[in-house]
């Protein structure tokens, strides 16, 4: 009975972290380039039952009876890196990836450091420094492109003075064009969500890719399903309730088994 | 629980922050050179699930892995090596953002009204000495004591050819401006070039301030320089940028997200109220 108690309460409690994933992807359902995540579970292992009623020659034995799972257990969390609609925004400081890819980022903190980030979110702008930033002031890193068509190394675009436009390499400011600078990890397993619509990548530092496809003047939605969210969120929440039931079941034959079991009236 | 019922209080503020936008470009449908506001999200940190308190494979693995050490080391792989534990903690609206992009030029008939087609700003400056400098891209001006101003009394920034800005005198039909800004003035059927009107421009996106009135005020640091991509015309005002059909969509949208995230909070709540029902 007691050993149900808790198997019923893993059920909860894995219940409850999938629906926070599927709350976190409604509430990113506006969120450009937002991927949505899923949490996975699966059965604890199987753990050996076993009682001494068998009786040979006169002596109780061990006897096994089977196997017994007990619960449920949170086996991860997977982003769903499935490519999101893409928009017409009409404005050159917005970009697109359509297919596989990042954006690189550089974020400057007091505590980790100058660090590079990878983000699908392709809203820039040009701040009042004039760098060319994401929403949260990160600078873009970009390549610029010589005449003759050799690139340079990539860095932030900073000490813009003239409008951002569409280039035939991507971004046309003044008389100097750039290339964004993308990435196309072999593994996506390794990208951990970071907040702030970036990812960060545990390995060895990732190598620009050319063929990522870039589009300028969009922005990239959402992957995140309206119609599976919610009905995920309705058949969890009854699973939730059905554990629920159990536990109450539980309870009421652990309190007849305490109680009643054995009592002379 | 409490994560459920954060992350989708969170998305619902989100959702109510870009509806005040919303609300407020709408309610601009028909202000003169108006630029709409756009506000966009971002999610937040995201935290581990494999801590104390939840079963995952992680913990279930390594007490598999422990207990088969002694028997059979050639079965001890950690499979759960590569898995990520993540849990997000909903959304957070990005501040609003000022889409400059341009307006209809539309006719209006009144000698004195400029629009402004491309990029740049007017200058104006408030009366006193030292009053302060706004940039506009309204251009229903006014005549007063022989200049041009807009409605608030801020004298338009004009460079008056051999800086005498005393014999100049404007009046509501005596001055034409070409498209370049250059102004000429009309004397007994004679039109002689008296100066320009001049336009300014900032590459940045974040350089301007709203102060009310149509007007935007320079954030620090930021440099200003003039413009020169750009066509004036006179006799027209520039429309507000917003266009119905996106707001509505918009709105559209958002008012859903709005009505998903609450139905996220009862759900939680429902269920929350489940656990407390346990036992009565």
């Amino acid at each position: 009975m007691i050993r149900s108690l808790y198997t019923s309460v893993s059920g909860l409690i894995t219940q409850e972290a999938k629906q926070d994933v599927v709350t976190n992807n409604l509430a990113n359902i506006n969120t450009v380039g937002f991927k949505g995540d899923s949490l996975l579970t699966k059965r604890f292992n199987d753990v050996l039952l076993q009682n001494y009623d068998k009786k040979v020659n006169g002596k109780n034995v061990r006897n096994e009876l089977g196997t017994l799972s007990e619960g449920s257990l949170i086996d991860g969390t997977s982003t769903d890196f499935t490519g999101g609609m893409i928009q017409e925004t009409g404005k050159a400081t917005d970009f697109a990836i359509e297919g596989r890819g990042f954006f690189v980022v550089r974020r400057n903190d007091t505590v980790t450091g100058t660090k590079d980030y990878y983000t699908r979110d392709g809203h820039f702008h040009v701040n009042a420094k004039g760098t060319l930033v994401n929403d949260n002031g990160d600078a873009v890193m970009a390549k610029e492109v010589a005449a003759d068509g050799r690139t340079g190394t990539a860095g932030p675009i900073e000490g813009i003075t003239d409008k951002v436009e569409a280039g035939s390499y991507g971004i046309k400011i003044g008389n100097k064009d750039y290339r964004l600078e993308t990435v196309n990890p072999a593994n996506y397993d390794s990208l951990k969500k970071y907040g702030d619509n970036l990812y960060s990548y545990e390995g060895q530092q990732l190598q620009d890719d050319d063929n990522v496809v870039v589009k300028q003047n969009s922005l990239e939605k959402s992957n995140v399903n309206t119609i599976n969210e919610i009905t995920n969120m309705m058949t969890v929440m009854r699973s939730f309730e059905s554990n629920q039931k159990v536990v109450q079941a539980l309870d009421e034959t652990l309190g007849k088994a305490v109680n009643e079991v054995g009592s002379v009236r | 629980m409490l994560r459920i019922l954060w992350n989708s209080k969170s998305g619902m503020a989100a959702q109510q922050e870009k509806l005040d936008s919303i609300s407020n470009n709408i309610a601009n449908l028909n202000t003169t050179a108006y630029k709409k506001t756009d506000v966009s999200f971002r999610d937040m940190v995201y935290e581990n699930l494999n801590r104390k308190g939840y079963p995952t494979s992680a913990k279930s693995n390594d007490e598999t892995n422990q207990a088969n050490q002694t028997n059979d080391t050639a079965n001890n792989t950690p499979n759960n090596q590569n898995k990520i534990y993540q849990t997000g903690s909903g959304i957070v609206a990005s501040e609003m953002t000022r889409d400059t992009s341009q307006g209809d030029v539309r006719e209006t008939g009144v000698n004195t009204d400029l629009g402004i087609q491309g990029d740049g700003y007017f200058k104006v400056t408030a009366p006193g000495d030292n009053g302060n400098v706004y940039y506009t891209r309204d251009g229903s001006f006014t005549v007063q004591d022989g200049n041009l101003v807009d409605k608030n009394g801020y004298k338009l920034d004009i460079t008056i050819d051999g800086g005498d800005t005393a014999k100049v005198a404007f009046t509501s039909e005596n001055f034409q401006v070409d498209e370049k800004g250059d102004v000429y003035l009309k004397q007994d059927n004679d039109s002689k070039k008296v100066g320009r009107v001049n336009l300014y421009t900032t590459a940045s996106d974040e350089a301007f301030v709203s102060s009310g009135d149509n007007l935007y005020s320079l954030r620090d640091g930021v440099d200003i320089k003039a413009a020169s991509n750009y066509r004036i015309k006179q006799a027209a005002l520039e429309h507000s940028n917003v266009d119905m059909a996106t707001e509505m969509t918009d709105m559209l949208v958002t008012t859903r997200a709005f009505q998903l995230n609450s139905k996220g909070i009862s759900t939680a709540d429902e269920m929350w109220g489940m656990v407390n029902n346990l036992r009565k």
